[in-house]
């Protein structure tokens, strides 16, 4: 049996850990054995993106070491945006040769939830009841840096990992979007150093789902949906904003406890 | 001023931002449906990348072939190292003439060489003749965008613009009239015209062939009615062979526009009877961007702007907030690179989201290439102490377990009191909430649940 | 005389040469669609505002001209196909370009087209200056409906084939449809600075 470990980035331990419980619980659904080394930190993804180099290659060595082939086969996070960068951008913070090797090969075996499901686990459709209008948000890394979905802007677009799942769900309406990838504006230091950009690209996110009528939006990444939370609330749209390990994991137990 | 302050006075007008934002989008839409319509478009792109990149890898050979066949046709080629040069170059020419009336058709490159001031303090009048850029130059400001440089304005302001500076009657505001009369007076102004400057879009080395793409005729007009032709290009603008064209033009206007190809694709082989053809090739810091492994490939752009049309931030902020020659992700990426102290917020005017690598013709990987010049701004020291701050402190409290549970336990007392003094920025407040720590973190429910096992 | 400041090309070449990039390979370019139907090529030039007709021969074009308002309303009209009633038949280089800037209709020929796109492939070899195709406020080019290759890639395929002594033809290009704009709020006008209309006429 494949030993996964699970990565909890640092916000969704602290700001959402129901998400890291709904993966951990899915995961063991799907017949693994999972383990939480909580010697964990932070993927260093903040840092890396402030261009601060030096403060976010500790925190990859970490990871790296925590994760040690040694110990897991596998590593899998509910963040498309910290896998994203564990696995396509983490050699650029190595100096020299050997950390170069070993980032990357922490890279390899570190998926995002749904491809792992999808691509390791195999699963092509979550045994789940969830009745309602869904909205799915992309988050941008998980989408066009993981294939987590079809980007809007090949031509053609490849198939939807995350769709296809939630779709397999019993009674899950995936609602139309106009503008069906736009990015919701996070962007980590983006959202603070271009507060007044960022809000507004929440705000027209939130309205395009009230547009196609989302009872709930569901998101690959907890940043995004916090951050469109956070947008919502103080309009007083009270719109559910889930992760997609929480919407499947309700959608499977729904269907269990009939 | 920075990126942020300017987007934040772009955006106390939302229904501005929102009839900007949806204009923009609108050309996003039609390049998706006209891809769409290319059977092999994502092969046409790696194609695409790769002749760049080749030719990028023997640029100075190219050069040289293009120099050597253009002037076998009767072109004269000029080099220049740097903008300063570029201007004194185009002025000399102009002035071996006896030229004091220029036509110009759209040219970033003129534009990042702020040419025409030049010129004009010579006394010599330039009139860009492309519609959009016609009207900037009237209202003397920058173009917004690299295709449609007048996006950014309302046909009211268009109408009351011609009525000012071109005698239209007051209150027009229809495009049809508004276009009709700027026709008439480009029109003569065509027919007077000592002298026509171009860009280049494309420049065959096989042949020593200029190609230059419009939608308006302008370029043609501009150098087909004075005897003179200048035209100014980057030296990344070289392609190896005629054949190369096919893939370049056939991902054009497709990715500009949305449409099939321009109306004009005309292809100069040297000089018409009775009048002169220079090339003026210009470096002005190319030769250091080819230099840098991780950005050459921002040297492959072939001025499509597609990246600006699907980028969130240009479409809600407008060019004008990047306050440099080309805006959008491929903007802040050669200006950045070019001077990162004068432009060190534009690196950071991006949510990495990754659309404008997506829709780029040549796969320029924008958001990589801002997250290294990221990485300058701090070596620089030019992004914000605060934000310095945060990521040490962020690194060394992440490293240290018990710290950091401290820190969350004093979080969870003191962040509900801060966060209503950080939002203190009267248009930010009340457009969103802070989000709330957790009770119990998930490493303290884990542990709590493998206690109960 | 080139007007490079003394060693300003030696500078920019050497600067380029310092920073020696990895080779690497110039990808093959296919060759293309040989053909394309005249469907697909109406559509296309439709799409851009022009008009497609079919005639039988050249010998055709006159008189359907007759009926085609931008040619009944020209009041000069200037053609390099002999035999349009109402045109002049210009058959040789004209030096001054403006000569032509009073022209409302110029009819000419296309060498080729193109069905993906609509354009016409053409030169400055027969007209009496380049400076016609601009100036004329309205357009037709005349196409043989065997010469429509279907690509862009299969058009240049074919412009290399036809190599052209130095000197000969210095412009050469694709027209794919009237002069357009939509630099106004987006609005797409016909007749920006060029013709407002263009006619292909497609023949045999």
């Amino acid at each position: 049996m494949p030993r996964v470990a699970l990565f909890v980035p640092c916000y969704v331990d602290y700001l959402a850990p129901q998400v890291g419980l709904a993966t951990a619980e899915l995961l063991e659904a799907y017949g693994c054995e999972v383990d939480f080394p909580e010697a964990q930190a932070c993927c260093g993804q903040p840092m890396a993106n402030l261009g601060c180099h030096a403060d976010a290659r500790p925190l990859a060595l970490r990871f790296a070491k925590v994760f040690d082939a040694e110990r897991y086969d596998h590593v899998v996070a509910p963040s498309g945006s910290c896998v994203a960068m564990v696995r396509h951008h983490y050699g650029e913070l190595a100096r020299g040769a050997r950390e170069r090797e070993a980032l990357i090969e922490v890279g390899r075996r570190t998926r995002e939830l749904c491809e792992f499901l999808v691509d390791v686990l195999e699963v092509e459709a979550i045994d789940g009841r969830y009745p309602h209008r869904v909205g799915l948000h992309h988050g941008c890394h998980g989408l066009r840096e993981l294939g987590l979905g079809g980007p809007s802007e090949w031509a053609p677009s490849p198939p939807d990992k995350v769709g296809r799942l939630l779709e397999s769900i019993d009674g899950l309406e995936l609602i139309e979007l106009e503008r069906r990838d736009e990015c919701c504006g996070f962007g980590g230091s983006f959202a603070v150093s271009e507060e007044a950009v960022s809000l507004r690209m929440g705000r027209d996110r939130l309205a395009d789902h009230a547009r196609g009528g989302a009872e709930v939006i569901v998101s690959t990444d907890v940043s995004c949906s916090l951050h469109l939370a956070s947008v919502a609330r103080s309009a007083g749209n009270t719109t559910r904003l889930l992760h997609v390990a929480e919407l499947m994991n309700e959608a499977r137990k729904a269907l269990a406890t009939r | 001023m920075s990126h942020p302050e300017r987007a934040r006075e772009f955006a106390r007008d939302p229904e501005r931002v929102a009839w900007h934002d949806g204009a923009v989008w609108s050309v996003r839409t039609r390049r998706d449906a006209a891809a769409a319509g290319v059977a092999d478009w994502e092969a046409l792109r790696e194609t695409a990348a790769r002749i760049r990149a080749h030719t990028l890898s023997r640029l100075p050979d190219y050069l040289e072939q293009l120099e050597d066949r253009a002037s076998l046709v009767g072109v004269t080629v000029h080099w220049a190292a740097d903008a300063a040069e570029h201007n004194e170059i185009v002025h000399g020419i102009l002035y071996d003439h006896g030229v004091t009336r220029v036509v110009k058709s759209k040219s970033m490159l003129t534009e990042e060489c702020e040419l025409n001031p030049h010129l004009e303090a010579h006394g010599i009048e330039v009139v860009d003749t492309d519609l959009g850029e016609r009207i900037v130059q009237l209202r003397g400001e920058p173009p917004s965008h690299i295709v449609m440089p007048a996006i950014h304005l309302r046909r009211e302001e268009v109408g009351e613009l011609f009525h000012q500076r071109l005698g239209a009657p007051a209150g027009l505001s229809a495009p049809e009239p508004l276009v009709e009369i700027a026709r008439e007076r480009l029109r003569a102004q065509f027919l007077e015209a000592q002298a026509g400057i171009t860009g280049v879009n494309f420049a065959v080395a096989e042949t020593g062939g200029l190609v230059v793409v419009t939608n308006e005729g302008n370029a043609d007009l501009g150098t087909a009615l004075p005897p003179l032709h200048i035209a100014c290009m980057g030296v990344e603008k070289v392609i190896p062979r005629t054949r190369d064209l096919g893939v370049f033009l056939r991902l054009l206007a497709r990715s500009a526009t949305g449409q099939p190809i321009s109306s004009y694709t005309s292809h100069f082989h040297g000089p018409r009877p009775g009048g002169a053809l220079h090339l003026v090739m210009v470096d002005n810091g190319r030769s250091r961007l080819l230099g840098r492994e991780s950005l050459r490939p921002s040297l492959a752009c072939i001025r499509c702007g597609a990246c600006l049309n699907t980028c969130p931030v240009y479409r809600r902020s407008g060019g004008h907030s990047y306050a440099t020659p080309v805006a959008g992700p491929i903007g802040s990426v050669l200006s950045a690179a070019r001077d990162i102290e004068a432009h060190a917020s534009l690196p950071s005017a991006c949510s990495l989201c990754g659309s404008c690598a997506a829709v780029c013709p040549v796969k320029i990987e924008l958001p990589g290439m801002l997250r290294t010049l990221r990485v300058d701004a701090v070596a620089a020291g030019a992004i914000e102490p605060g934000m310095r701050w945060a990521a040490r402190l962020g690194s060394q409290l992440l490293r240290r377990p018990r710290m950091l549970a401290l820190a969350v336990r004093l979080g969870r007392r003191w962040l509900p009191r801060l966060a209503s003094r950080w939002l203190a920025d009267d248009s930010i407040a009340g457009q969103r909430e802070l989000p709330e720590l957790a009770a119990r973190s998930f490493r303290e429910q884990w542990r709590a649940r493998d206690a109960e096992d | 005389m080139p007007r490079t400041r003394g060693g300003s090309r030696r500078r920019v070449l050497s600067a380029l040469r310092r920073s020696a990039p990895v080779p690497v390979p110039l990808p093959e370019v296919t060759a293309g669609e040989p053909t394309g139907g005249v469907d697909q090529l109406r559509h296309w030039l439709e799409v851009a505002g022009a008009q497609l007709e079919r005639l039988p021969d050249e010998r055709a074009l006159g008189p359907w001209l007759a009926d085609y308002p931008p040619f009944a309303s020209a009041r000069r009209i200037v053609s390099t196909l002999p035999g349009i009633p109402g045109a002049e038949h210009a058959t040789a280089a004209v030096g001054d370009p403006h000569a032509c800037a009073d022209v409302d209709l110029a009819i000419a020929r296309g060498e080729f087209a193109v069905a993906e796109n609509g354009a016409i492939w053409l030169s400055d070899a027969e007209v009496p200056h380049r400076s016609l195709y601009f100036l004329a406020q309205h357009l037709v080019l005349v196409v043989e409906a065997s010469e429509i290759v279907g690509d862009l890639h299969a058009a240049y395929a074919r412009i290399e084939r036809a190599p052209e002594p130095i000197g000969a033809r210095p412009w050469r290009g694709f027209i794919a449809g009237p002069s357009k704009t939509a630099d106004i709020e987006q609005a797409l006008v016909v007749g920006a600075h060029g013709p407002r209309s263009l006619l292909v006429a497609l023949v045999g």
